[in-house]
């Protein structure tokens, strides 16, 4: 089934957007030609992979993926509201939200980022890898029904409002590839430094839960379950937690930058 | 003692006496169900990836892609000498085949050793979609990057070997599925791209004494049938 949702563009933005002092009790009669450079990134939204009866990858000692991956959550979120951000979890117990509900609560978000957490089954122990969606090949004609259409995004119709775009759902990070690619980059320099081993850059590769994300988003996986004691891996949690954090605010702050420059804006 | 205890105890005797004389026969019958407990997926696989021989086969240094012995978590070509057809379908299924089956170690394979390749389907224009059994799901480890190595050892493999095949849809007992093993997207369709130079180097399969690996020359109709081909 292809759902589809309206998500509004820049000339919408400043309309959605709450008053400013600037504008006053009742806002300005037109809408700014440029979006306002402050704050473009105030949300988080932080997906602990998994959960319920999904517990994720299950290491020899019993290390669960969707335990670690709550535990990681909590802390980074803490170090994530320490530089002034919004955190919302995906779950916040041991619930197994589908792919698209955990979209959802970032689909109606205009200012917010997406990081999924997961912890490999694989992989050198003690090191960490990011990930950003990457679109694989386009359809073929004559194969359709297997597949939507790779680049089909919707065109918002003749007839209706010119301040509305329809996203195609199953195709929504297609518009923030770049902008992901460069979260992942961010957060892979980050955590190269809090964990040796880890690769310099970060890696494409069609994560399910990131393709139906219409905001930057991306996954980290650290390695692994495969440790004898789960307490080597929550030691992982506190340096994650301030490489995440780091990654995001220079996030933040690039966006402002570009925001000031070109007035690029989610 | 009265008679009805007497002949109370002599029977509960003769059922000790049949139980301890039936306990080996009971512990060989134990060990012999274990040996023989093929799963359903193994057994499939004994039959369905039977060795495929085809007319045309001819024996080819092919490049099959394991997990790296050196350098985590990647792949790296191994050169192996197989018999391959000169019909891409037949061709792709013998790649994939000693894929599963013929991994240098178990913790070199990328893929699960219970895994089957039912159907390999290839349409006009090098779309082909590989069906393989339920166990690439479900015994494939869970996880982004072990997802990844699975689907990257298949897809590089075919980019090496079968250069009919340029993109490939992998499809689970005939399904799509949403994702391999909870993370990787198998709703789209994986690019399939001969190997770029930085592939070429190929190890050999065991250490060799003449130093680092050297890159291997053009895949070669005329090898010699000795299997997993060291270098010189």
């Amino acid at each position: 089934m292809l759902l589809i949702f309206a998500t509004a563009t820049l000339s919408l933005w400043p309309q959605a957007s709450p008053p400013t002092a600037q504008q006053g009790p009742t806002g300005p009669s037109t809408a700014p030609s440029t979006p306002p450079a402050a704050s473009p990134l105030t949300v988080v939204v932080l997906d602990p992979a998994h959960g319920g009866s999904d517990s994720g990858a299950r290491g020899p000692s019993g290390v669960l993926e969707s335990e670690i991956v709550l535990d990681f959550a909590r802390v980074i979120r803490i170090a994530l509201e320490g530089q002034g951000f919004r955190v919302l979890l995906t779950r916040e117990g041991n619930q197994d939200p589908s792919f698209d509900d955990r979209s959802t609560m970032i689909n109606g978000i205009s200012d917010a980022v997406f990081i999924s957490l997961h912890v490999s089954s694989t992989g050198p122990v003690g090191t960490a890898r990011v990930y950003s969606y990457v679109f694989p090949a386009a359809v073929p004609s004559g194969s359709a029904g297997l597949t939507p259409a790779v680049g089909s995004q919707l065109s918002p119709s003749a007839s209706g409002p010119r301040h509305l775009s329809l996203v195609e759902w199953d195709l929504a990070q297609k518009a923030f590839v770049d902008r992901s690619r460069r979260l992942a980059e961010l957060a892979q320099i980050q955590l190269a430094q809090k964990f040796q081993g880890s690769p310099d850059s970060p890696m494409g590769a069609p994560v399910r839960q990131l393709r139906t994300i219409a905001a930057p988003a991306i996954a980290i996986e650290v390695s692994s379950v495969a440790v004898p004691d789960a307490q080597k891996l929550t030691q992982m949690g506190q340096p994650l937690a301030e490489a995440v954090a780091r990654a995001v605010a220079d996030f933040r702050t690039s966006l402002r930058g570009g925001a000031a420059g070109s007035g690029v804006q989610r | 003692m009265s008679r009805a205890w007497k002949i109370g105890i002599a029977v509960l005797a003769v059922f000790v006496l049949i139980g301890v004389l039936s306990i080996p026969a009971l512990i060989r019958s134990v060990l012999r169900l274990r040996r023989a407990s093929a799963t359903e997926e193994q057994a499939r696989h004994s039959i369905i990836q039977a060795p495929i021989s085809t007319p045309t086969d001819t024996q080819v240094t092919a490049q099959l892609f394991w997990v790296s012995t050196t350098v985590p978590a990647t792949l790296e070509p191994v050169a192996v000498a197989l018999p391959l057809s000169a019909d891409p379908v037949q061709r792709a299924k013998q790649l994939i085949a000693a894929l599963i089956t013929q991994a240098p170690t178990p913790a070199q394979s990328a893929l699960p050793a219970d895994a089957t390749l039912l159907q390999f389907y290839l349409l006009p224009g090098g779309t082909a979609i590989a069906d393989f059994s339920d166990a690439l799901g479900t015994k494939t480890p869970s996880g982004i990057l072990s997802e990844r190595l699975a689907v990257d050892s298949i897809v590089r493999t075919l980019g090496a070997g079968v250069s009919d095949v340029h993109q490939l849809k992998i499809l689970i007992h005939g399904q799509q599925t949403e994702t391999l093993a909870g993370h990787l997207d198998l709703t789209g369709f994986f690019p399939v791209a001969p190997p770029e130079p930085a592939d070429s180097p190929v190890v050999p399969t065991s250490p060799s004494p003449a130093g680092p690996p050297k890159p291997v020359p053009a895949p070669s109709q005329t090898a010699p049938p000795s299997g997993k081909q060291p270098l010189p």
